[in-house]
């Protein structure tokens, strides 16, 4: 129905006394689903190529982490004007949602490096941002992809929490994962530790997390303290084990 | 052997599930024959075997959905035109980015404006589908991106090339959006 018709079709109900008052503006043009989809791959697009335009033209913001949370933030509040100040503009939302992205991105560069990469920190800190954009940003699209990055973030943090419970990995990542956790059960076993050797072959499943945690290489070795062993006169373990007093 | 609960079926789903069997055993046969002359081009070659596929079922299915009233379901030629879709954007994105077989370059420029074209008039004039053509707008600017990527991003300027692509990639999204959202707008009314 084009507006003409549709003011004539309002005049008429009105004249018979169906409806009253001026005939309601317009709603803005639905988008359907796979066009915001696209734009939102669009501005993914766009995305990589103003990340790559900060590595190249602005590489000092990438050698500092908190000049990376800095930027990103500021792209992201750049972005959100940019919503808000013109909600209609399809260049304008393209440009904010990439920018905004790109920001993102930054921002979770920034993150990884000043929080410690061990533990789930980083991805907590990621999910949160993500679900406070989520629901502040005014944009469709931005919404929905933050809303699945803060799920995804969410997850990887249970799972770097080690609280990822029976989880099976698939394929290859099992078979990498199978075998970083056979390596410290044999390290156990040849240290004769028999409690680090029950941790980690998961007999002690109501003791906590920490207990199903895979010993990695680099992490602090045990202290003698918490296995019981006393210390020499020189300061070292009596037990003669590669424990740290 | 499921041909004949396929046909008997009288299911587009079922059809549709015919022709995903037929892309997988596209590609495992080329991987297991990658062919006499190069293993290199076997991929090439297989996406070229899927588009020609993908497009001959989705040429089929269009007029005889018309004809039949249990294949007149809109995911299935959907499908079909993304698997079209997307072998010849990939076989585009190689000729770009790979320029090492003339011959296979020269076809890839040959058959995606045949195919752009094609689907705009079938999805434009003769049966309005907003689907296929957000598709075609995605094809469009990823293969302009890497063209763009291609041509800029070599020695110095890179910076400004990145900023320029990235500029280039918003114009044509919003461009898009536009004139998909007219599309949409004229459908209504």
């Amino acid at each position: 129905m084009n507006p003409a018709s549709a003011q004539q079709l309002w005049a008429q109900l009105a004249a018979a006394g169906l409806t009253v008052g001026d005939m309601p503006e317009a709603q803005e043009t639905h988008t359907p689903w796979y066009v915001r989809v696209m734009l939102g791959i669009a501005g993914f697009i766009a995305a990589v190529f103003l990340l790559g335009f900060v590595g190249v033209g602005l590489a000092f913001v990438l050698e500092s982490k908190t000049a990376s949370l800095a930027v990103g933030f500021m792209m992201i509040a750049a972005a959100y004007a940019v919503f808000r100040a013109a909600p209609h503009s399809d260049f304008g939302s393209m440009f904010a949602l990439a920018v905004s992205f790109a920001g993102q991105a930054l921002v979770a560069y920034g993150v990884w490096g000043v929080l410690n990469q061990r533990g789930g920190q980083p991805w907590v800190a990621i999910a949160a941002i993500e679900a406070i954009l989520a629901l502040a940003m005014p944009n469709f699209i931005h919404r929905g992809v933050s809303a699945y990055a803060a799920v995804l973030a969410l997850a990887l943090a249970l799972a770097s929490s080690g609280a990822e419970g029976g989880h099976r990995w698939p394929g290859r990542l099992g078979r990498r994962r199978a075998v970083a956790e056979r390596g410290p059960v044999r390290e156990a076993r040849r240290r004769g530790d028999p409690r680090r050797l029950r941790s980690h072959a998961g007999l002690h499943p109501g003791r906590g997390l920490e207990f199903h945690r895979p010993f990695r290489n680099g992490d602090a070795r045990p202290q003698c303290a918490d296995l019981g062993h006393a210390l020499d006169g020189r300061g070292a373990c009596g037990s003669g084990r590669s424990c740290s007093p | 052997m499921i041909v004949p609960w396929v046909i008997i079926g009288r299911f587009a789903a079922l059809w549709i599930l015919w022709l995903a069997i037929a892309n997988v055993a596209i590609v495992l046969y080329f991987q297991v024959r990658p062919g006499v002359l190069d293993i290199a081009f076997a991929g090439e070659r297989a996406l070229w075997a899927l588009f020609a596929f993908n497009t001959a079922a989705l040429a089929i299915w269009e007029p005889a959905a018309r004809r039949i009233k249990w294949l007149d379901e809109r995911w299935a030629p959907r499908l079909l035109a993304i698997a079209s879709g997307t072998s010849i954007t990939a076989l585009t994105l190689h000729a770009i980015l790979d320029w090492r077989d003339v011959s296979g370059m020269a076809m890839a420029y040959l058959f995606y404006p045949l195919w752009l074209a094609g689907a705009y008039a079938v999805y434009r004039r003769f049966m309005p589908d907003l689907f296929v053509l957000a598709g075609g707008c995605l094809s469009v600017i990823v293969v302009a991106t890497a063209f763009l990527a291609k041509h800029l991003l070599r020695g110095s300027g890179e910076a400004a090339a990145f900023l320029l692509i990235a500029m280039a990639v918003i114009a044509m999204a919003a461009v898009c959006g536009w004139w998909l959202k007219q599309v949409a707008r004229e459908a209504r009314t």
